[in-house]
């Protein structure tokens, strides 16, 4: 049989329930159709998850995806994804790692790991080239990502990469994270599906080489990128100095860098916590797998009352989540709010919001220190500290503090006009009330409240030329869907979103190609419709699992509260329009369901017996 | 031959891919002469061959199979594989090629020194 370039065309699928484990044959249609990462992740899901299956149920199937560039010296291309039914959302969820796990199970030689079931106790899966064993894992219980690593590592030999739960995953707070050598795999509560499937941790290991397809036009693609990264601006400059805390004052100057749950747009401590004070805090600069941005730093607390905290970070949304959201001006709290969350496998950005929430919350009068066993006022860093904790371990009122911000808002009813999520997921850190990109680009996302579908800021604010004005409508929505199909195919291909801020799609086409050798990923168009094509699936996953235009919405402050101070002063969110053109944009119905035409147009392919949507979603799609 | 500034070294691996592909033609950090061993979150050792005077190596072979002649040479012929070099290198900068049983050995790329090229950091430079 032909051999495979770019992939390693094995995967590993894991019945948990019947310790079944057992390797199988990657699909070149799928390879060719869906790329690699989220669209193979797509692709499993849609055509294999049972509807309406509870998240948290063993029936949830969650699938560790590579692409055919992570592992390879293609810049940055130490990317992996995580694809499930979110518990926090009931819909899609794909959540993207760099770090060094992606790389090392290609090296152990393959490409996707498939998880069903859930085991009857406490396990772990072994991966080392080409063999694989779950082992009981029950001395690991209980015990936090950071111990976690170093005991596997302590066991099985420091050369294996680990990916893992804490606490959190264990007991289904349902923003928990999986921990994969001290990164996360943060967003939607991937953490707790592992969780209840029992499996504790991954740890991988191998030897093998990832075979290069026209290896000359490969490296020719590779030198080039490589210059473009070090003589960008950004990831040759800025990100490297900054790490992703370059844009901070800039945010805030622009008056959208959400303050108090989202209350103000602009930062009365943002002289305190700022790029230039956080960079006194670095320690050293790290990367990931085989990239030259080193956006990543070690940082340490060296006095105040914080001193010893450290964390490989403190990354851009978490200074925010625990800086201004919680109106938090000490940056000794946010390194130790931010290595908590790694410890207990915790979503940094939702952890911070449902804070922020909480605190606004208890200065409202509506949640008491009865309730929460402390007070709670913005700007208590001990406060926010202590809630950690308790989210971390789910205990007391963490309990319910772990099920996020949507569904304290369903059972304190006032609290919920409040609640700043999309479709169930916490908002990260930028006003979409300042910039109808974000508005659109919140509304739209697949996995509900996230700025990594797409990024409109970035031509709104960022760009040297043809910048977009922030509060105008215009081509808005052609800017949100270009991106979300650009950043889907670059989630799908094992590359960094970061790398594409220096590398274009005309750059990352001949690393597809070259890496591959698949004819399809030779042009550009075919790569950027790939992109497309997984998101039109990952919209129909979507729409099966119950998901409605009226969902495609944001929290009701952004519409009916203007920012009262700022640049941004007085505005509010007028959605409507942006909605109607983008889904116009995207070959979508006035209800935002895909037709048929543009479903034929992508190949999208059609459900298999039995797990078809309803009405004629699918019809005359192309099946595989 | 190659000096260290291990606190500039970012962990990305890049020597160890290029490395591999140079002597290999393989895209893999396994095959590396060059390794990065991190302990996180404390700064990784980069362990490879610095050339000691004493070419420790050379003198622990059992079979005659490594010489010094600009830098350390192997004969593939009379190597066995038994590791000795490995154990006797003072900095850790000898490892074994899993693939094929022998020793891997910095030899400086020829003089092309392709870690130090593709190092983003300056963490390995050429000791002039």
């Amino acid at each position: 049989m032909k051999t495979w370039h770019g992939y390693t065309g094995k995967i590993l699928d894991v019945d948990l329930t019947s310790a079944t484990l057992s390797e199988t044959e990657l699909d070149r249609t799928l390879a060719k159709n869906y790329m690699g990462g989220k669209g193979f992740g797509a692709k499993i899901l849609y055509d294999q998850l049972p509807p309406h299956c509870d998240p948290l149920s063993p029936e949830n199937i969650l699938v560790f995806a590579t692409g055919p560039l992570t592992g390879t010296l293609a810049p940055s291309s130490g990317r992996f994804e995580v694809c499930t039914k979110s518990p926090a959302t009931g819909l899609w969820l794909d959540a993207n790692c760099g770090g060094f796990f992606g790389p090392e199970l290609k090296f152990a030689g393959y490409d996707m790991i498939i998880v069903r079931g859930k085991a009857a106790s406490p396990v772990m899966l072994v991966i080392e080239d080409n063999r694989f064993e779950l082992k009981p894992a029950g001395d690991l219980w209980g015990v936090d990502t950071i111990t976690t690593h170093r005991q596997i590592k302590d066991t099985l030999g420091k050369e294996f990469r680990v990916a893992c739960i804490g606490e959190a995953g264990e007991k289904g707070v349902v923003f928990a994270a999986i921990i994969s050598e001290y990164r996360a795999l943060g967003r939607g509560g991937a953490g707790a599906v592992m969780g209840s499937k029992n499996l504790k941790a991954i740890a991988v290991r191998g030897t093998l080489s990832i075979a290069i397809h026209a290896p000359d036009h490969f490296m020719t693609t590779c030198r080039e990128a490589f210059n473009e990264l070090a003589n960008n601006p950004d990831t040759g400059g800025g990100r490297q100095k900054f790490g992703t805390n370059l844009i901070l004052s800039l945010m805030d100057e622009t008056g959208i860098h959400p303050v108090r749950n989202f209350q103000k747009g602009q930062f009365a401590g943002a002289s305190k916590v700022n790029e230039e004070t956080i960079v006194r805090y670095y320690v050293r600069d790290k990367a990931c797998f085989g990239c030259p941005i080193y956006c990543s730093k070690i940082a340490e607390v060296k006095e105040g009352k914080y001193k010893g905290s450290f964390t490989e970070g403190p990354e851009y949304e978490n200074v925010w989540a625990f800086g201004a959201n919680c109106e938090n001006v000490d940056i000794g709290a946010i390194i130790q709010a931010e290595y908590l969350c790694d410890y207990y496998g915790l979503d940094g950005i939702t952890t911070g919001n449902v804070i922020g929430f909480l605190m606004e919350g208890f200065e409202k009068g509506i949640l008491s220190e009865t309730d929460m066993g402390f007070s709670m006022n913005f700007g208590n860093d001990e406060s926010m500290i202590k809630a950690v904790h308790l989210i971390g371990r789910r205990e007391g009122p963490g309990k319910l503090w772990g099920q996020g911000v949507k569904k304290i808002g369903e059972q304190i009813k006032e609290c919920r006009h409040f609640a700043m999520h999309v479709k169930g997921l916490e908002l990260p850190a930028y006003d979409p009330r300042g910039s109808t990109g974000m508005a659109l680009a919140y509304a739209t996302s697949d996995r509900g409240g996230c700025h990594l579908r797409s990024w409109p800021i970035g031509d709104e604010l960022l760009a040297t030329e043809d910048r977009m004005d922030l509060s105008s409508v215009e081509f808005k929505a052609e800017l949100v869907k270009t991106q979300q199909d650009l950043f889907c195919m670059v989630n799908c291909s094992g590359m960094c979103l970061f790398a594409t801020f220096a590398v274009n799609l005309k750059q990352i086409t001949p690393f597809l190609h070259s890496a591959t050798g698949i004819e399809a990923f030779g042009s550009s168009d075919e790569v950027m419709r790939t992109g497309e094509r997984v998101n039109n699936l990952v919209r129909l996953f979507n729409i099966r699992e119950g998901l409605t235009k009226d969902l495609d919405t944001l929290p009701k402050r952004f519409f009916t509260e203007p920012l009262n101070e700022g640049p941004c002063r007085n505005r509010i969110v007028e959605l409507d329009q942006l909605l109607e053109e983008y889904y116009l944009v995207r070959g979508w119905d006035i209800d935002g369901i895909p037709t048929d035409e543009t479903l034929r147009e992508l190949a999208v392919s059609a459900p298999p017996a039995g797990l078809e949507a309803s009405g004629s979603l699918l019809e005359g799609g192309e099946n595989n | 031959m190659i000096k260290l500034n291990r606190a500039l070294c970012t962990e990305c691996q890049i020597c160890m891919m290029i490395c591999s592909w140079t002597h290999f033609g393989e895209n893999t950090t396994k095959r590396s002469r060059i390794f990065v061993d991190a302990e996180w979150p404390e700064i990784p050792a980069i362990k490879v061959c610095l050339a000691c005077p004493n070419h420790e190596c050379v003198t622990a072979c059992p079979n005659d199979a490594l010489a010094w002649e600009n830098w350390i040479q192997l004969d593939k012929e009379r190597c066995d594989g038994c590791g000795a070099c490995i154990e006797a290198c003072p900095v850790n900068g000898v490892h074994m090629d899993s693939q094929a049983a022998l020793p891997l050995i910095c030899d400086t790329c020829e003089g092309q020194f392709q870690c130090v090229q593709w190092c983003p950091t300056k963490a390995i430079q050429i000791k002039e």
